[in-house]
């Protein structure tokens, strides 16, 4: 068998990630620092006093006072703590809106690159549409209208964010769908739900990973921009951005408020970048590999 | 004009780890000829024109010296600084090689502007002059043309001329008709004849297709595996070639004179990878003749003549029969190999 | 292809594009049906809130609304701000400039940096401070725009008093976002131009032009770039039609008086109106701007302009 003849009857792109090459170095960095992270947020739930808990003797306490590694706010917050909580509010609604627009997406995008037609055509309408409208505007449309919760917040999100996942999935699938063992299962008489989830479905999940992966960064912006702007996620739930914009007013007193919680989003968001990035160069040198 | 020439041209190309894919190559070119470098996809033949001017792909890398305008270059940078001035290129695919948002006159005339070797008023007449010569005839429109409006003989015309703009010592053209219609290729290869032998240019002409480099060229010299097999005048090597391989090769050419419904010979096999190059005769394994020799030993050029062109053919076989010998017959059936 | 053809084509695009998004923000402005509720934030009896419904004409059904709002906006009529009686369109439209302002100096604060750091990247490739220059990237790409707005406010203005960070009242004022919301901006068409110059010099053209004698500094940058900048400008205009709508936290840090602080207050008084208008304005704006963005590279190639032979 050619080699050609081989590569067409397997399936492309699984993620194999096994060899030491450049996307290494920043997957770890990457996991490295979202652990980092999550750890903080472990601290937080077992070792710190609640974020509620208003001390106001201690307000404005700078960073390395007794008691508060990194300070507290206008109404004796701790910052570490509401930092931890934060991270665990951004980590979550990352999650629901990635696993929801995902199933979504990756279920749109292969029946429209699989079956075509009419869903293939609406879809691509929408996604025209949807680069015309920025997801911020809609959200704060939204929110004149709703009263978001958490819950409201992440299925707001998906809604919007589905979109690039059936783009990605659909332009994939309408080249793989070509491929010979494709058309082996077909000509085998595979239903076609068997074919879509049997075989389409392994190939595309290595460059969905990548996408989520890229995805969250702008996610965690969203989540804390909107509760910056207070339209996202309020107490009792403590979000990142909320307690930066409580920090605002205060910010020539107590900086720490604003930047040390910001510092900690950004880590957030670099570690989804480079895991994101580090998948991808990974996958990429798979493929040329095997090419090989 | 002094002599060009590429002593020990060695190239490695990394796969895995460095192996030799053009080696040891010695080549001396007069001026006001023209010199056909042949062989098969493969045989290293772009490889070595690039290690001579130093425009080598990533992950290659050559050795030796070229000689050129005066001065002695070393093949790991090659005679990069003399591109455009004393060395120049003719790529294969003409219309892709023109820059598409550029006037066919800018393209020829910025080159030895920004090297500062023509004033403006110099590069225009010489564009003029080489368009003029290389066959058009409404120069002045053309030189208003961009590249999306030529045809593909025209586009090759002009890369041609391109390349003559600083009247080259070595103009290597790769291909060059292979994009082209048949009908426009012995036209363009005329013309790049001439010019280059007015403008007493050394000329290296790649190839794969014998017939066209029998027409063109002065000599050839016969590349096989990143070495050269054969070498001489054009009418020698092809009247009375001594290389196996060159037999081979030779009976492969669709001719005029081909008898019709005789099935067209290629030789058995393919080129070994750079990985497999055996100790011995490279290529041995797909030769009609080899034996024991062949395998163990690998063969120095034998000269065939004491003309001052080298004549010479690297086979053990040749060496054996000697100069004068008549040529060994050409087998078309398999011989008995060595065991 | 025909350059007329092609502009026309895109121009039917975009007007579906722009109705779609007038349809859209409608449904989403709609999503809880009769909006008293949160405009009566919870307090109304339900008498009170089906008066208020009826007002505003929630009682009628979704299509028919969703007519007669689109009937009015192809005449222009986006109804008004119904807190000042204004024109929503009005009111928009006055915001718009002063976004547009931003945005510009914040795009050109970006292109000056971005432009030099991906020459220099393409061109020193996989030396070190290229490496070093991409990881930095990367960080600048994580930072939030509001937090870069507030660290930029913390130490010009709180510490050095040097700029002002409330409104727009001279252009020292542009500085302080600018910057916010231009920073972020680097670090992708950073990537964008490196990948679209690092595609061209692949090329065959390149080849003739070291062939020519051309040492590879002036080619990249006199003769890729030139190359790169279609695909590079198309992609720059998206962005730029994404930032329309990116603004708005910056804006209302700096309190400044363009699209993204009246949304805000928009949304604060659930003024619907206003909020359908920016909406619909933002997406014409964004289709627009990739129009003008295609027919610049449609002009600057020659192939399209000249047509073939």
């Amino acid at each position: 068998m050619t080699a050609h003849a081989v590569r067409e009857a397997l399936p492309a792109r699984r993620a194999r990630v096994r060899l030491p090459f450049k996307g290494q170095t920043t997957l770890r960095l990457g996991l490295a620092i979202l652990l980092a992270m999550m750890a903080v947020g472990v601290l937080g739930r077992v070792a710190l006093p609640s974020a509620d808990q208003q001390d106001l003797a201690n307000a404005f306490a700078a960073p390395g006072s007794p008691g508060h590694l990194l300070g507290t706010d206008q109404l004796g917050r701790d910052v570490l703590a509401w930092i931890s909580d934060g991270i665990w509010i951004a980590l979550a609604v990352a999650l629901g809106v990635v696993v929801i627009s995902s199933v979504v997406g990756v279920a749109v995008g292969l029946c429209a690159g699989y079956f075509g037609g009419v869903a293939d055509m609406l879809l691509m309408r929408l996604v025209d549409l949807s680069l015309a409208i920025p997801p911020l505007i809609l959200f704060l449309a939204a929110a004149a209208v709703l009263r978001t919760s958490i819950v409201t917040l992440i299925l707001l999100i998906s809604a919007v964010s589905w979109l690039p996942y059936a783009r990605l999935v659909r332009s994939v699938t309408l080249l793989e769908r070509e491929r010979g063992y494709v058309i082996t299962a077909r000509l085998a008489g595979a239903s076609r739900t068997r074919i879509l989830v049997g075989h389409l479905l392994p190939s595309v999940s290595t460059v969905v990973l990548v996408l989520a992966s890229l995805q969250v960064g702008y996610v965690l912006l969203w989540e804390s921009g909107l509760s910056f702007l207070g339209l996202g996620v309020r107490p009792p739930h403590h979000s990142l951005g909320y307690i930066i914009a409580q920090g605002r007013d205060s910010l020539q007193q107590a900086w720490w408020v604003v930047v040390l919680p910001g510092a900690a989003l950004a880590l957030l968001v670099l570690a989804a970048n480079l895991i994101g990035d580090g998948l991808r160069d990974l996958i990429q040198q798979d493929v040329e590999v095997a090419e090989r | 004009m002094s002599v060009v020439a590429a002593r020990s041209v060695t190239v490695e190309a990394r796969r895995g780890t460095w192996r030799r894919v053009v080696d040891t190559i010695d080549l001396e070119l007069e001026p006001g000829t023209v010199v056909g470098l042949v062989g098969e996809s493969g045989a290293g033949k772009t490889l070595f024109t690039r290690a001579l001017v130093g425009l080598l792909p990533g992950g290659t890398r050559a050795s030796g010296t070229i000689v050129l305008g005066g001065r002695e270059y070393d093949a790991r940078k090659g005679a990069r600084s003399a591109l455009g001035r004393d060395a120049a290129l003719v790529q294969q695919n003409p219309i892709t090689a023109l820059d598409p948002l550029a006037r066919v006159r800018k393209q020829l005339v910025d080159g030895v502007l920004r090297l500062g070797l023509m004033k403006h008023e110099a590069a225009d007449a010489r564009a003029r002059e080489l368009l003029g010569r290389l066959g058009f005839n409404d120069v002045e429109r053309v030189l208003r043309l961009y590249p999306h409006q030529l045809s593909g003989g025209m586009a090759q015309r002009v890369c041609v001329a391109l390349a003559l703009m600083p009247s080259p010592e070595l103009l290597i053209v790769d291909e060059p008709t292979s994009a082209l219609d048949a009908n426009v290729r012995v036209r363009v290869l005329e013309l790049i004849r001439e010019l280059a032998i007015e403008q007493r240019a050394a000329v290296v002409f790649v190839s794969h297709d014998l017939s066209l480099v029998g027409r063109f060229c002065d000599r050839l010299v016969v590349l096989y595996a990143g070495r050269i097999v054969e070498q001489g005048d054009t009418t020698d090597v092809m009247g009375v070639p001594r290389h196996p391989y060159t037999q081979a090769l030779l009976g492969c050419a669709v001719t005029t004179e081909a008898v019709p419904r005789q099935p067209l010979t290629s030789i058995a096999g393919a080129p070994p990878a750079p990985e497999e190059w055996p100790a011995g005769c490279v290529f041995a394994p797909r030769c009609p003749h080899a034996w024991e020799r062949c395998v163990a030993e690998r063969p120095q050029p034998t000269v065939l003549s004491s003309s001052h062109q080298p004549r010479d053919a690297a086979c053990h076989l040749v060496e054996e029969a000697g100069a004068a010998a008549p040529r060994p017959q050409l087998v078309t059936k398999e011989v008995e190999r060595r065991a | 292809m025909n350059l007329v053809r092609y502009l026309g084509w895109r121009i039917v695009q975009g007007i579906f594009v722009v109705l779609g998004a007038v349809v859209v923000s409608f449904l989403i402005t709609n999503l809880a049906g009769n909006p008293s509720d949160v405009i009566g934030g919870g307090l109304l009896t339900p008498a009170q809130r089906a008066q208020i419904g009826h007002q505003l004409g929630y009682d009628r059904p979704v299509l028919v609304r969703l007519g007669d709002y689109v009937t009015g906006v192809l005449h222009g009529d986006f109804g008004s701000s119904w807190r000042t009686g204004q024109s929503a369109l009005g009111l928009v439209l006055k915001a718009l400039p002063n976004t547009l302002i931003l945005i510009a100096c914040a795009m050109t604060l970006a292109l000056l940096l971005a432009v030099p750091i991906a020459l220099y990247s393409v061109l020193r490739r996989e030396t070190r401070v290229d490496r070093s220059a991409r990881a930095t990237m990367m960080l600048v790409a994580a930072l939030p725009d509001f937090w870069i707005a507030l660290l930029l406010v913390l130490l010009l203005s709180v510490n050095l008093g040097a700029l002002p960070s409330i409104g727009f009242d001279s252009p020292r004022s542009l500085i302080m976002p600018a910057l916010a919301i231009g920073l972020p901006l680097i670090p992708t068409s950073v990537r964008l131009l490196r990948a679209a110059l690092l595609d061209v010099v692949s090329q065959d053209f390149i080849t003739t032009l070291r062939a020519k004698g051309l040492g590879e500094g002036t080619i990249v940058t006199r003769y890729a770039l030139k190359h790169a900048a279609g695909p590079f400008v198309t992609l720059l205009a998206m962005q730029v039609g994404w930032l329309l709508g990116g603004t708005i936290i910056v804006e209302v840090i700096f309190a400044w008086p363009g699209m993204g602080s009246l949304l805000q207050d928009a949304v604060t008084n659930h003024d619907i109106a206003v909020i359908q208008a920016a909406v619909v304005i933002v997406a014409t704006g964004y289709v627009l701007l990739n129009l003008a963005g295609d027919v610049l590279i449609a002009l600057m190639d020659p192939r399209i302009r000249v047509g073939a032979r």
